[in-house]
């Protein structure tokens, strides 16, 4: 189960992510995406809920960072011991902006 | 299946470090060696229908088919495994079939051919030709057994699966591709429908496949990493060999037989 509570404002976009980030959820995470990053130049990704990430879920997350590199800034915040861990061991600690 | 004699339900092989790393992330290993033996072994459990199963590691120490097939054999005379499973980093490919083909997607292939077998001729006499250089191919294959994919597309399908999984043909051979000229000529034209590359899947298969009784299943799961041209890098090897290692992971907890 994931919730994902979007604030746009203007070319800013924050996305609160709360629960599991997986095979079943990723797809949701990645629509939400699509629809909704047209112009941002600022993506705040908050991952303080966020319990899981699996393979399907950093997969997501490249494509998001493919897009924003073309047009502004993915920033990835507060994440949690067990998130950080799986960024540290499949090296996104060094990919993505994380804070 | 045979389902006697077998000594250890799963063991793994990895070749670089960053596929030893990613897979010593994955459980609780110790160390074991034995005399006369200096391969470096790591043994760990975990749990499947309420019983402890075990499992075992071996890295190959350089990358190629020929130390993948000695390290393959030895791992197999040891512990007797009931599955053979390589994890780490491949090369994927670009065609229209695999559009959405990422990094860190895993390939599990089921026929693994080796494209690099063949003869090196002038141009007039091959097909393939590399400037003032012909090659003839005569790549041989070798096969997952039938019995053990209907696992593997299930495992490819099921939503618990925490990657995407494509089923297909892999080219193995003995270098490292990052040249789209060579991969055109040589692998598309072979085998159209390749779904990835790698270095050392073919000799394990093989060394599985030729084993003697109780010959472990070999299965491959390598995921992409970089797509075998002259973008490629070494940015992505670290995602690509944790969600192997994490596909291997849900096959042998959640989906291959074990009893």
């Amino acid at each position: 189960m994931l919730n994902i509570n979007k604030t746009i404002d203007g070319s800013k976009a924050t996305f609160d992510l709360s629960g599991r980030l997986d095979t079943t959820t990723a797809p949701q995470l990645e629509q939400e995406l699509k629809a909704s990053i047209d112009g941002v130049t600022e993506l705040n990704l908050d991952f303080a809920k966020l319990d899981y990430i699996s393979s399907a879920g950093l997969r997501v997350l490249l494509s998001a960072q493919k897009i924003m590199n073309k047009q502004g800034e993915m920033v990835i915040r507060n994440a949690n011991e067990t998130v950080m861990e799986i960024f540290e061991v499949t090296g996104f600690s060094d990919i993505l902006t994380i804070e | 299946m045979k389902k006697n004699n077998y000594q250890t339900d799963v063991a793994l092989m990895s070749v670089t470090t960053t596929e030893f790393k990613a897979v010593m992330h994955f459980h609780d290993w110790r160390a074991k060696t034995f005399t006369g033996d200096d391969q470096i072994y790591d043994v760990a459990t975990f749990e499947r229908d309420g019983k402890t199963r075990t499992l075992v590691h071996a890295k190959i120490d350089e990358m190629g088919m020929t130390a993948a097939a000695a390290t393959a054999m030895k791992l197999i005379f040891q512990f007797r495994p009931r599955y053979l499973i390589m994890v780490g980093i491949a090369a994927g490919v670009v065609k229209a079939e695999l559009e959405d083909q990422r990094y860190g997607d895993v390939v599990v292939p089921d026929v693994i051919w080796n494209y690099s077998s063949g003869k090196f001729v002038s141009p007039d006499m091959a097909d393939i030709q590399y400037g003032n250089m012909g090659f003839l191919p005569r790549s041989t294959a070798t096969t997952i057994p039938e019995e053990i994919i209907p696992y593997l597309r299930k495992s490819a399908r099921s939503p618990e699966n925490p990657c995407h999984v494509y089923i297909g043909p892999m080219a193995c051979g003995s270098t490292v591709v990052a040249n789209r000229e060579l991969l055109e000529k040589q692998i598309y034209t072979q085998y159209q429908h390749t779904a990835g590359l790698d270095m050392e899947s073919y000799a394990v298969v093989y060394a599985a496949n030729h084993a003697n009784d109780p010959k472990p299943i070999p299965i491959i799961a390598k995921s992409v990493c970089d797509f075998a041209d002259s973008k490629k890098s070494d940015d992505y090897q670290r995602f690509a060999a944790y969600s192997s290692c994490e596909f291997a992971q849900f096959l042998y907890e959640k989906i291959l037989p074990m009893d």
